[in-house]
Parts: structure tokens; sequence; C-alpha cells
């Protein structure tokens, strides 16, 4: 195998595809990057197991086909050459690579790219159920439910996060660890193939694609069938398995009534929670809240010291609300990714849920956080 | 100033316990022993008379009844040398507040700044050991030096082989004394390390001391630092009042099986006994904790096999139901599949239990409401009072443990 290639073209791509290698993995091959040149096309792949990324190029010039895994210093090498220009040369008996720019002589040595993983091959997954977002879509709609997702690998179903659409075209999107539970649902012009789904998308591998792609209006095309999603960007293509655990059917929890529904301007309330989270107590993180009248009282006291704070509320509706106590951090999370001015708190007694409320049923857009407060333990021995 | 410091030793502390109970047997040989059939058939100890034939704690009671027939073998009390023991300990608060059990028969304490009450620490020694004999009829010897390791090598070597029962060891004579000792005597220099010694030509104590510290460091690591200070007679470490329950870091326990368990349920039964036992006692400290951590010990006595693997959880707990799942998870990770001795569960990174987060898929109310009631019933009417139906399988210990202390019969 040999290639003549500029170095800027192949890092345009290589420098996605080595996001995905895994730092130190116990398998050695996967710790590297996949070359693959076949007719007058040059394939690059990189997997850490949860997530496989592919991506060619056609600007190469190819002589003879061959494959071999290179170590992701290539990348480094390919950065540092000293003329733009780059001529690779794999022996397919050794796999030792020859790398030269300018006056620049580098050898590596490449693995046997028969032990690499692989993916779903040719483009027949191509004709499988779609699903179409914009970057700036997809990136909106994952951010504001994949925190809520759990790492815990005792709950297997929660690890994943819940992508239903019906025959309306409501895509639902949600996500739990079991303390809390984000749920955003959103109208979308889907490319009319199949009509409804229910996909349970693996976390981790979510927030590897998340990182990747970057902000605009450039699609996202998802393809599915059976336990496997095929995600394309640009020229990358992105291999997941679906976890196959059956999902709870959580959005039932959300109550229809509230006991106390508050408004309140999001960027104070996001302030006050932050300031109050730095004096929150122990793992739990916790502060506690109270409603008086038209003002939310913050809490927080631990081993350090204690704040309290007073908030003004823009509305509230329902009785007041003696003492709840709340993780901070759980209460935070989804302050940060709303894009509101003001927004719709209900609270349902001090042991009852909390309701993040943005958008009502009917709108293009809904999304809503709900979150279980945290139990004092009263020792009565 | 220098410190001092004593460790007290019984005598034959089991034997010399019995033999306390039963006058009669005054002046017989008396050897304490375990069951011969459940594999805790050796000598846990073993009278003056009795140690005049041969016999020795450790060895297997077999040997003990050949070597002298005529003793009288009698099974252990744990219950009632532990009653000592602690009888022993409120003695020894006595002289001083700074004490530290080191075993159930030996104990340090920290006597600095006591001369003008109780005398020279000789006189000091010799009230101690009175006293003891007064109030148990047990023998006492005292080492004293002037740190807890001086003090060690003090009774080890010398006080339990003179008739006051009673040395002493100082930064002036430690050297002169202890270097021609073999080298086995240093305490911290088991069966291994003398063969390690050996094989570099080292045999007596003084022929360690007069090694580099930086050459033993490179050898055998902290343990060879470790013992050069102990071959020279240091020792940083202090005695303090003991850590009481506060300071806790980790609850655990570990079984010795009555024999090999090869089957998987088997061992499953013992793990999800200890892990209810150590979950109870971290509740009982009103603690929960965050990291599980499985002790496993393989049969095979020439091949050591085993492992102690940990992992921490995502949230603190100690309830068994959410602990078990995690022990079985670490086992099976780094089982080998041999068959198995010693079996052993441990809760750390414990924190005072005060508040839990309310969970969409589990009433954790209920679940806490259950723990604590059958806390409450086992406390009142005993560990076999409400257990697991796994515990009537084959490889359950519960029954069985429930009658012993240490691992011997109460």
């Amino acid at each position: 195998m040999h290639i003549i290639a500029n170095c800027n073209s192949l890092l345009e791509i290589l420098s996605i595809v080595e996001r995905t290698v895994p730092v130190r993995s116990t398998i050695p091959v996967i710790n590297g990057i996949l070359i693959e040149a076949e007719k007058d096309e040059l394939f690059f792949s990189s997997t850490n197991l949860d997530i496989g990324v592919r991506s060619s190029n056609k600007d190469a010039q190819i002589d003879g086909q061959g494959s071999t895994v290179l170590p992701v210093k290539f990348v480094d090498i390919l950065r540092q050459l000293p003329s733009p220009m780059v001529e690779i040369t794999v022996d397919q008996e050794t796999y030792r690579t020859e790398i030269k720019s300018g006056k620049a002589r580098f050898f590596l040595y490449g693995m046997n790219s028969q032990e690499f993983p692989s993916f779903t091959p040719g483009e027949e997954w191509k004709k499988w159920t779609m699903i179409s977002l914009s970057s700036d879509e997809f990136k909106n709609i994952f951010k504001k439910v994949i925190f809520a997702v759990s790492s815990d690998e005792s709950k297997p179903p929660f690890r994943g996060i819940l992508m239903e659409k019906d025959e309306q075209n409501l895509l639902t999107c949600l996500a739990s660890d079991t303390y809390r539970l984000a749920c955003l649902q959103q109208q979308v012009s889907i490319e009319e193939r199949g009509a409804t789904f229910r996909l349970l998308v693996p976390g981790k591998s979510l927030h590897e694609l998340l990182r990747i792609i970057d902000k605009g209006e450039e699609r996202i095309n998802g393809y599915f069938k059976d336990h496997e999603i095929i995600f394309t960007y640009r020229e990358f293509t992105f291999y997941m398995r679906l976890l196959e655990d059956r999902y709870p059917n959580l959005i039932n929890v959300f109550p229809v009534n509230y006991q106390t529904r508050i408004t309140v301007g999001k960027e104070l309330l996001e302030q006050t929670i932050g300031r109050a989270l730095l004096l929150a107590q122990g793992y739990n993180h916790m502060i506690s809240l109270q409603i008086e009248d038209n003002v939310l009282k913050v809490k927080a006291g631990s081993e350090m010291g204690r704040m309290d704070e007073e908030l003004e509320l823009i509305k509230k509706e329902g009785d007041d609300l003696e003492e709840i106590l709340i993780n901070a951090r759980y209460f935070l999370d989804p302050l940060r990714v709303i894009g509101r001015e003001s927004i719709v708190i209900d609270f349902n007694g001090f042991l009852g849920p909390c309701i993040f409320n943005c958008g009502s049923e009917g709108d293009v857009s809904r999304y809503r956080y709900l979150v279980l407060p945290i139990k004092v333990d009263k020792k009565d021995h | 100033m220098s410190k001092v410091i004593m460790l007290t030793d019984m005598e034959s502390f089991f034997a010399s316990v019995e033999v306390a109970k039963n006058p009669s047997l005054q002046g017989r040989p008396v050897v304490v022993c375990g069951d011969p059939q459940r594999r805790h058939g050796i000598v846990l100890a073993a009278s003056r008379e009795a140690k005049a034939f041969g016999v020795k704690t450790g060895m297997v009671a077999g040997q003990g009844s050949r070597l002298c027939p005529h003793a009288v073998f009698i099974r252990p009390h744990m219950q009632d040398y532990l009653d000592v023991s602690l009888k022993i300990t409120g003695i020894l608060h006595g002289f001083s507040d700074r004490i530290a059990p080191y075993s159930i028969d030996e104990q340090f304490l920290d006597v600095t700044g006591c001369e003008k009450l109780f005398g020279s620490p000789e006189e000091m020694a010799q009230r101690i050991i009175e006293e003891i004999w007064r109030q148990t009829r047990v023998r006492g010897r005292v080492g004293i030096g002037e740190n807890p390791l001086q003090a060690k090598m003090a009774c080890d070597n010398f006080a339990k082989k003179n008739k006051t029962g009673i040395f002493r060891l100082s930064g002036g004579n430690y050297a002169r004394l202890t270097w021609p000792l073999p080298i086995r005597c240093l305490f911290g220099v088991g069966v291994r390390m003398e063969r390690n010694f050996f094989n570099i030509g080292v045999t007596k104590i003084g022929h360690l001391a007069g090694l580099t510290r930086e050459d033993l460091a490179r050898r055998w690591g902290i343990n060879g630092e470790v013992l050069w200070q102990n071959a020279h007679g240091f020792d940083a470490s202090r005695i303090e009042a003991p850590a009481g329950y506060e300071d806790r870091k980790g609850v655990g326990n570990m079984v010795t099986l009555p024999r090999d368990y090869r089957k998987k349920h088997e061992i499953e039964v013992v793990l999800l006994e200890i892990t209810e036992e150590v979950c109870r006692r971290a509740r009982r400290m009103g603690k929960v904790g965050w990291v599980a951590n499985v002790y496993c010990r393989g049969a095979d006595f020439d091949v050591p096999t085993g492992f102690s693997r940990q992992m921490r959880m995502p949230e603190p707990t100690a309830a068994a139901m959410d602990v078990y799942p995690r022990v079985l998870k670490i086992f099976y990770t780094h089982w080998d599949y041999r068959p198995v001795r010693t079996l052993g569960v441990t809760l750390s990174g414990l924190i005072d239990f005060a508040d839990y987060q309310l969970s969409l898929t589990e009433n954790r109310e209920k679940k806490i409401a259950l723990n604590r009631a059958m806390d409450i019933i086992r406390a009142r009417y005993g560990a076999t009072s409400l257990f697991r139906l796994s515990s009537l399988e084959s490889g359950g210990m519960l029954f069985d443990r429930a009658s012993k202390i240490g691992g011997h019969e109460a």
C-alpha cells in the first residue's frame, strides 16, 4: 500500500477520528487508528467499543490496496511534518509503515488490521429507518436530557436515553437516573420512512457524539435497525449499539396537579442555587428551599458554614411550601440548559416531586424536568 | 524525655483461664484445642506443664496428644477468655488511660510520667503482674521499652524467659542485647523473611542492623525499611486511648470455611451471610459506606491464590441488598474457580447516615424501615431469630457462626 496525500486534507478527518481512540485500553489494537486503502478511496476508523467512527478521503493518490492499524501518534506526526505533502508506504507483510515528508522520515510499527473490530459493512444500512436533524437541533435536544442519564452499571436501562416518535411526528427524548427525569418533546420534520419507533441509545456513546459534532445547520442522520444505530455527519459515520433493556414508562410520573407553582427569573435562580451549592451538605449536595408569600428562601449549611438568600418570585400560585430538601446539583443542571428568561416550577409538598416546566402540551417544543427531594432519616431508636 | 511503654502478655492465656476456672487442673498439663473434625483441630494454648512435653501453640491436635497423651484436652471457651481479657484491660486502666490491646492476651500501655504514682517502671510492672494474678489467676509478663517495638522485643525475647517476667530494653542496651539473637527473633520477621535474609547471609539481628537502610528499601520496599528500624530499636508509633466507633473507617468480617467450597451457590450463601452481618454492624453504628471489598483465599496452601479487591459504589449504603450485587460482581470478576477456604467482606468509606435521596423506582423509606425492623428483632432475639432462607441451604454458616467468637466456640 502506497499513498501520497495532502497532510491538511488527512488531518481534517483524523482530528475527529482520533477523539474516539481510548486513552488506554487493554485491547492493544483499538488504541490505534485503522487505515484502509481501497481503489481510490482512503478510510480511517477508530473505536472505543462504545462508539465507532469511520470516514473516507478521496483526495489521496493510492497505489495498491491494503490496511494496517497505526498508533494514534500517527496523527501527531502528520501535524508536525515539514512539507504539506506526505508519502505513506505500508509493508503488508510486516505492517512496517514508512512516512516521508520533505526530508523527514518516520517508521511506525503497525498492527494487523484483522483484529480491529469490524463495523456494519457496506451501505445497505442507508435503507434502514431514518431520522434527520440539523446539528443545532441535535445538540439542543440532547444536551437538555443527557445530564440526567445514570452511569450506574447496576441500573442497566437508565444508562440509556429513550428516543421515541409517534404517528404525529412528536419526538420524545427522555433520560433518568431514577432520582430525576428530563424529558424533551418536539415536533420534528422527519423524512417519512417508518412511522413510529422507540429506541434506547446508550448515554455514553451519545455523549461522545455530542462532543464531536459542531454547531451548525449540517444534517445528522440516524439510521437504525434491530440493535444498532448509525449516524452520519459530514463525511463521518458513527456506529453504536442500542441498549436492549426494557425501559419503564416514566413519562407517566409527571403529576397533573401541583400544590405550589412559582414563576421565577431563570438567570437569578441559577445564580442563587449556584451560590447555595458552594456550601451544600454532603454527597447529596443538600440545600433547603422554602416558599412563603412571594419569596423563595434558599438555605445551605455544611461543616464549613452557612448561607441563606431570598429571591422575589414573579408569580406564585397555590399554597406556601414548608422546607423542602433538595440536591442543589440536580436543581442546577436543567437551569444551565434552559434558554428562557423565566421558568415555571411546581412543588408537591416537602416529600413530593418538584417539576420544571418549559412550554405546555401542544407546543412545538416542550421540556419538563422532575426531581425528587431528599428525606432526612429520623432516628427513632 | 524518653517514653515508658509496656507490653503485657499472658502466659498460656487460654490454658491459664481454664485452670483458673477449674483449680483441680492446677499442676497438670492442659491443652486447649479446637474440634479436630472441623479443621480447627489445632492447639490454641498449652499450659506450662504441657509445653514441657513439647506441645506448642499452632500444632495439630493429634500431634499434641501423641506428645502428651495424659494431658487434659479442653475445647475453647472464647467468651470466658474475652471476659478475662477485658478484666485485664480494666486493671491496666488503673495505671494509664493510654492502652492499645494488641491481641486477646497482649496489650500495650504508655505509662510515661506515672513514676511519681507507681514508682520505677520495674516496680510498676511488678504491681501490674501482682494485680492481674490476684484478680484473674493468670500469670502475666511485662516487657518495657522506650517505644512499643522495644517493649514487644523485651517481652518476647527476655521477659518470657526470665523468672520475674519483667524485662526492660532501652536505646542504651538494645543493640548489645538483641543483636546477637537469631534474625527470627526480630519482630516482623516470619518464615518468609527469615528465608530471604538467610539468602543474603543475614542470620542475626545485628547483621541486619549492619546493612544500610537504602539497601533494604531497595530489596523489600517499605517492609525492608521497617525491619531495619526494628533492628535498631526505632519505632515512632504511639500508644493512645483506643479509637472508638467514630473513627472507624470500615467494618468487615471474614470466615474460614469448615471445608473447601467449590460450588457457586455455596459460596454465594456465605457471601450473602457475611454481607448481611457487615451491613448490620454498619447500621448499628449509624453509618453507610461507599466502598465494598471482597477477600478470598484459595484452599491450596502450597499454591497461595486469592485476592482482595474493592469497588466504589455509586452512593453510600448499608443495605445488604444494595451491597450484595457488588460483592458478587467483585467476586466473579476475580475468582479463579479454584476451591475457596476463606471469604471476607468489608464495607468502608463510612460516613454518617443522615439523609437519603428519594428514588423513582424503589421505595427507600420502606427499605430502610425494613432493615431497621430486622435489626431490632435480631438485637433482641439473637442472630438466628430472623434469617434468609438461603442460610438453611448447604454451605450456610450462619448457625455455626452464631455460636462462636473469633471462629472458636464461645
